[in-house]
């Protein structure tokens, strides 16, 4: 029954009608209109719904908002008073607490709660207290550190905080350790995500799954369904268009929903628009439909056999991509080497699990316009791909991404909901909301591909590389998406690192029944990676040689084509390695630790933006004309910018469609736009989020924001800059040729420094006379990247990132149970645009990465369903499993990037996976070579070795 | 599912209104305490009650008391209130303890012990540690109430012993005596245990002999189960007793049901039960475990 119940939420009594059954997230969200309260997972397992009922901090997902009565309820928008920022906020924001900021207003909360007790919690409080609490940006580092100082950040006057100024004095607003632009709504909960976002007479979807892994649809009933009251809409595969998508433009092969066979539990089979999602869910529940099903494949290694069931009838054998490349002569190459080791490995499936679940919001206006929200790394890619299945023209599609709660890869591909909501608007009307529950997120899946990995190394006797082979195996789920190019990153960046003069790399996509792979964080990269530095690990303790000293001796040097046509321009791989062995104490520690500690080292690095647009032609309805034939250069710009002055001359817009995921990049184009003008990035705003206003950015993926968008937006400001040196000279007396820019708002004479005018004023004379001051830049790689071989695209780009991390574990060697206990990384990424968001990113990194090395793994039954699909099944590290990072940044620039930037935010990722298993074989003495690292493998490892030992010491008893 | 299906919940004044309501809808009708199992398991519709009786209105319900050596601890006191309790830390900090390490501090204001027990999810901590501390609860109805071991409250993974209409009330445990040792011990990787384990002896000259012992293990195996056979090996001289510990933890392991999962198969198990069994050996006598 419905009833009235008087709720005190922040202080105020707000009578509202609740059912009983009403959970307390839901009625403070839709209701109350409080969305700061965030849901992540709805089933009590990531704190991001957290509350304060009467001061103790509560799940809001598992709260009946009936039996809140009497209670004083706060809520994130509840800490801010009077547009005043609580101390804890501004610790926060000050000290890059905050990158996607879904986790925030529960972080914030349950800080709240623990420090209202304890004023000056030790870091073991804070993990207590912050304990369940979710992070997936962050690593924890930045929000223990902000929880630690909040004191620092109260009224009373005793600040202890220093301005932040820029590192390099070169420099105005960039090595500029700044907030993020965007810390401050994201603290105080008024950051809007998609699923915050609701409109006038919207309503709800959702999307019916597979039960099973692999059948065919014989019959679907949708009639029970249709008659529910408050149901609008429901449809399936027949109501969709004929056109398959997905990413790789060569293999496109999904439908919108399953037309004749599902291919993996949850695959898209139907969905429905109802008034809210009560309904919705009831009306899934009421769909009837009848499988026939067929016998599953789960292993990529079976489903490549003969007269294994098949997935698609064009991918023979199930093999979807086909990479086999040779590059210098490989048998020389092992016959030159004085030792070769050959070893497999074995990868895990893990996904991103980013803290906002996927959201799309569609509808259209009466012009035939789609109007859509998403949460989106690649808000281009989505347009193109409605363009691509809609048959509508891109101009008529606009594509608006809010705050985005994450991504790490599994946001850059377009999603069911994207489309599924499209049309359902189309159909009723009214605009429609959807979300994935973590469980439809993770059966959407998108994450790491399982690698199985047979690498062979040759060295000489000083350990310098004379040949390299890897024959990798990828387990790709049941769809393409971003596979092909998966396929080709697992080969293409090996010889990045280090010198490889002989080189010979086979790729083999397999289909299986399971949810598509796609590019998670280091695309590819991370297992192989992982891989590779293990065993060059091993040849080093084979020769006796320092594991660093063995990387030191084969570093990559600056301005190098590698043996693929890769072109490595800046690299400071080798500083990175000295900087890592000096900072952790390398030569004290490594062999020389007692029993069940351990170090280890690995290196790795990444592009800063692929080379090429994952779809080749013009930015155009793809129905018009078949692919283009390839060349090399880019078609159209890849980042494009416009930087545009209030007519006051105080306040500039930059606009550009790239996509803030968390990562900073909004704050980056801010740094980059100030220092170019020359003004305080407090006159800097942005306007990315909306495709009507800005220019295409091909997105937040391959690490190309900083580098691509940065040069655009760099070169939009210098157009700016151009057009007022005339107004200047004008004002100053001078020619245009002696106008100087200052970094403080200033253009000058040069060398009379006193004759100077103010920015604003040149800029309001401009616009007096010739109207609005806007500059446009634009960014395109370079020509020519690449080799002329099949697949030579794929790998290449303006730039390089090199790092290399050092981590120490502790191992209980009777469970098996690892703590990582420290990182020291020290990272190649050109000039640092806002180092305290470099170190963030490596802070997060680092957690990831040893969260997947040791715990993470989707795991399936005989029948192909996933055995943990929430979060407390699939594991992920918490504060309490966080480890301590030392993040050091080494002097580079970057010719190809802006003030000479690289990226960080992938190459961070690929160093992690091999420092961790080589501490934890340095703690145990055993080499574990499959993934995740788990304390039975561990185990089942020391007493493997055991017995054999025991074997080998006692020959001749039997 | 994200949504709950409608039920109406009812505020009951005394256990004995709440017991006549259960009695009343039958099987439609459930306990609502904290609600952190009870929704989750609503919400994937694994229950589907139509009617919950929120039974933490009920004054008094909440009460940690000390009565004839006992503690008696109210069904719907929250973990986080028992652990912080000062009556529960003096006279069983081995209880305080444990509860200090359940969940996160946000399950913990919110759950409840009567919650748990009732619930019987395999992998939690408090039933273990109570099956050796001799807890036992009470059961109230509209027809009367008895004393249950918390030993036969458990019927299995997610099954508990009462009778239709029977509201948990309390969880009694005995007061530590100097004489008693006792500990639990879990291990944890996963957002809940994948072993704990409880020991509890009496040893009259402080720690050199033990008259008796009482140990279980939970979470590896559908429920909380003692090691009735084990207990026999615990008893003697310390050097005895540590000297078969190896027998005892093979024989607890052998009462147990172990169950191969996605936290480990059977041999790791059976492994880990030998670990903790001289950790938690250890920790009772207040010793450091490894
Ligand atoms: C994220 C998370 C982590 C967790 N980790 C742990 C952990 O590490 N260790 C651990 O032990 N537990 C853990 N738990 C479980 C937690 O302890 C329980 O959720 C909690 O104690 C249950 O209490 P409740 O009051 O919320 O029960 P409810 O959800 O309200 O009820 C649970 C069940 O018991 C019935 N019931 C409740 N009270 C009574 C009563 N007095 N009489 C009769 N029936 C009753 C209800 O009808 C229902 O069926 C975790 C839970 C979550 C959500
Ligand atoms: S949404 Fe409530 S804990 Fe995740
Ligand atoms: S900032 Fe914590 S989840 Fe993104």
């Amino acid at each position: 029954m419905i009833r009235t119940y008087t709720l005190t939420v922040n202080g105020y009594d707000r009578a509202v009608s609740i059912a009983p059954g009403e959970i307390l997230a839901d009625v403070l969200r839709d209701k109350l209109n409080l969305t700061g309260t965030k849901k992540g997972c709805n089933l009590g397992d990531c704190g991001a719904c957290t509350v304060l009922v009467d001061g103790e901090p509560m799940n809001s997902c598992l709260l009946l908002a009936s039996q809140m009565e009497g209670k004083q309820i706060t809520t994130i928008e509840g800490v801010a008073h009077n547009g005043k920022l609580a101390p804890i906020q501004k610790a926060f924001v000050e000290e890059g607490a905050v990158q996607c900021g879904y986790c925030t207003p529960g972080m914030i909360l349950s800080s709240v709660a623990l420090l209202e007790k304890n004023p000056r919690p030790t870091v073991q409080e804070i993990k207590d207290g912050l304990a369940g609490n979710l992070c997936r940006c962050t690593g924890y580092t930045g929000i223990i550190r902000a929880v630690q100082r909040c004191e620092n950040y109260r009224d009373d006057g005793t600040c202890a905080k220093k301005e932040v100024v820029a590192e390099n004095s070169r420099f105005n607003s960039i090595t500029l350790s700044m907030p993020r632009v965007d810390a401050a709504d994201k603290v105080t909960g008024r950051a809007q995500y998609t699923a915050d976002i609701a409109r006038s007479n919207m309503i709800h979807g959702k999307i019916l799954g597979s039960p099973i892994a692999h059948g065919r649809i014989k019959r679907i009933d949708v009639s029970k369904a249709k008659a529910l009251p408050g149901v609008l809409a429901v449809i399936t595969g027949a109501d969709v268009p004929d056109t398959k998508y997905g990413v790789s433009p060569a293999r496109y092969d999904e439908y919108v929903l399953a037309k004749d066979k599902v291919l993996h539990e949850g695959d898209n089979v139907a969905a429905v628009a109802a008034v809210d999602e009560r309904t919705a869910e009831k009306a899934l529940g009421l769909i009837e439909v009848e499988y026939e099903e067929l016998p599953p494949v789960l292993d990529a290694m079976e489903a490549i056999a003969e007269g294994a069931p098949q997935l698609h009838e064009r991918y023979k054998r199930n093999i979807n991509t086909v990479v086999e490349q040779t590059f210098g002569d490989l048998e020389k190459g092992f016959a030159d080497s004085d030792h070769i080791r050959e070893e497999t490995f074995i990868g895990n499936n893990t996904q991103q699990q980013p803290l906002e679940p996927h959201a799309a919001m569609a509808y259209w206006e009466y012009d035939g316009t789609l109007v859509l929200y998403t949460s989106t790394q690649a808000p281009h890619y989505v347009q193109y791909m409605l363009a691509h299945v809609l048959h509508i023209p891109l101009g008529k599609i606009r594509v608006i991404r809010p705050a985005v709660g994450g991504g790490f890869g599994c946001k850059a591909a377009t999603s069911p909901l994207d489309l599924c909501s499209a049309i359902l608007s189309r159909i009723t009307g009214r605009p429609v909301r959807m979300t994935f529950t973590r469980e439809q997120m993770m059966h959407y899946g998108r994450g790491r591909h399982k690698q199985h990995m047979k690498m062979k190394l040759g060295v000489d006797r000083d350990g310098k590389i004379k040949a390299f082979q890897s024959e990798i195996y990828l387990d790709g789920g049941a769809y393409t998406s971003f596979g092909v190019a998966t396929a080709y990153y697992a080969g293409s960046m090996m010889p990045t690192l280090y010198h490889i003069p002989n080189y010979q790399y086979h790729g083999y996509r397999v289909m299986t029944n399971k949810p598509a792979c796609g590019a998670f964080r280091g695309h590819g990269v991370p297992q192989p990676r992982f891989a590779f530095e293990l065993l060059f690990n091993m040849i080093a303790e084979d020769l006796g040689i320092d594991p660093i000293e063995i990387r030191l001796r084969n570093s990559m040097t600056p301005n190098t084509l590698t043996v693929n046509d890769l072109d490595i321009k800046s690299c400071e791989l080798t500083a990175t390695l000295l900087a890592a062995r000096e900072k952790s104490g390398w030569k004290e520690k490594f062999g020389k630790l007692p029993k069940g500690r351990g170090i280890g080292i690995g290196s790795g690095g990444f592009v800063s933006g692929a080379g090429y647009a994952i779809y080749r032609g013009q930015v155009q309805l793809s129905h018009e004309k078949g692919r283009e034939p390839f060349v090399k250069k880019s078609i159209f710009p890849h980042a494009n910018a416009i930087v545009k002055v209030n007519e006051d001359g105080m306040a500039v817009i930059v606009m550009i469609g790239a996509a803030e995921i968390g990562q900073g990049g909004e704050t980056v184009m801010v740094q980059v736009a100030a220092e170019e003008l020359g003004i305080p990035p407090s006159r800097i705003r942005t306007r990315c989020e909306d495709s009507d206003i800005s220019p295409i950015d091909l997105g937040a993926y391959s690490s190309r924001v900083t580098l691509m968008g940065g040069n655009a937006v760099k070169h939009a400001a210098t157009m700016v800059v151009e057009k007022m040196k005339p107004y200047a000279a004008a004002i100053l007396g001078c020619s245009e040729g002696e106008v100087k820019l200052l970094r403080d708002a200033r253009m000058v004479v040069a060398g009379d420094e006193t004759r100077s005018v103010p920015w604003e004023e040149v800029a309001r004379k401009y616009f007096n006379d010739r109207g609005p001051l806007v500059g446009t830049g634009c960014y395109k790689p370079p020509d020519g990247l690449g080799g002329d071989f099949k697949g030579g695209t794929v790998g290449t780009s303006p730039a390089y990132s090199f790092g290399s991390s050092v981590c120490e574990v502790s191992v209980d060697l009777e469970t098996g149970k690892v703590k990582v206990e420290r990182f020291t990384d020290f990272h190649d990424c050109g000039t640092p645009i806002n180092p305290q968001m470099v170190h963030g990113q490596v802070e997060g990194s680092m957690v990831m990465g040893a969260s997947e090395t040791v715990m993470e793994d989707v795991q399936f039954d005989k029948m192909g369903h996933i055995l943990n699909p929430n979060l407390h099944g699939y594991l992920m590290m918490t504060i309490k499993d966080a480890p301590e990072v030392f993040s050091g940044i080494v002097d580079s620039y970057e010719p190809e990037g802006p003030f000479g930037a690289k990226e960080i935010g992938e190459g961070s990722t690929c160093t992690v996976l091999a420092a961790v298993a080589h501490a934890i074989a340095n703690a145990t003495g055993v080499w574990i070579k499959e993934l995740p690292i788990t304390p039975e493998r561990i185990m089942n490892a020391i007493h493997a070795k055991q017995s054999i030992s025991e074997v080998v010491s006692t020959p001749g008893d039997d | 599912m994200t949504t709950l299906s409608r039920f109406e919940i009812h505020q009951p004044a005394s256990v004995l209104e709440a017991s006549q309501m259960l009695a009343q809808y039958g099987d439609d009708a459930g306990i609502y305490a904290g609600g952190t199992e009870l929704l989750l398991a609503m919400k994937h519709a694994a229950l589907n009650y139509r009617h919950l009786i929120d039974l933490k209105v009920i004054l008094g319900l909440n009460s940690i008391n000390v009565r004839n050596g006992s503690l008696e601890i109210g069904a719907t006191s929250a973990h986080r209130s028992i652990e912080r309790s000062a009556i529960v830390r003096q006279n069983q900090p081995a209880l305080a303890e444990m509860e200090s390490q359940v969940a996160n501090v946000r399950v913990r204001v919110t759950g409840t012990l009567g919650g748990n027990l009732c619930f019987a999810e395999p992998h939690s901590d408090p039933a273990t540690l109570l099956l050796v501390l001799g807890g036992t609860v009470r059961a109230e109805s509209a027809t009367g109430a008895r004393e249950i071991p918390v030993a036969e409250l458990i019927a299995g993974a997610y099954a508990n012993n009462f009778l239709p209409g029977e509201v948990l009330t309390k969880i009694t445990v005995p007061c530590a005596k100097p004489s008693h040792r006792a500990g639990y011990m879990k291990f944890q990787v996963h957002e809940r245990p994948t072993l704990g384990l409880g020991l509890w002896m009496e040893t009259p000259d402080d720690g050199r002999t033990f008259t008796s012992a009482r140990v279980a293990v939970g979470c590896v195996c559908p429920f909380p189960t003692r090691g009735v056979e084990a207990e026999k090996v615990l008893t003697g001289s310390r050097g005895e007793v540590e000297k078969r510990l190896p027998e005892a933890a093979d024989l607890i392991a052998d009462a147990a049901d172990l169950v191969d999962d996605h936290e480990g198969s059977v041999e790791y198990k059976r492994h880990l039960i030998h670990i903790f069994l001289r950790r938690v050996f250890r920790k009772a006598l207040r010793e450091p475990v490894s």
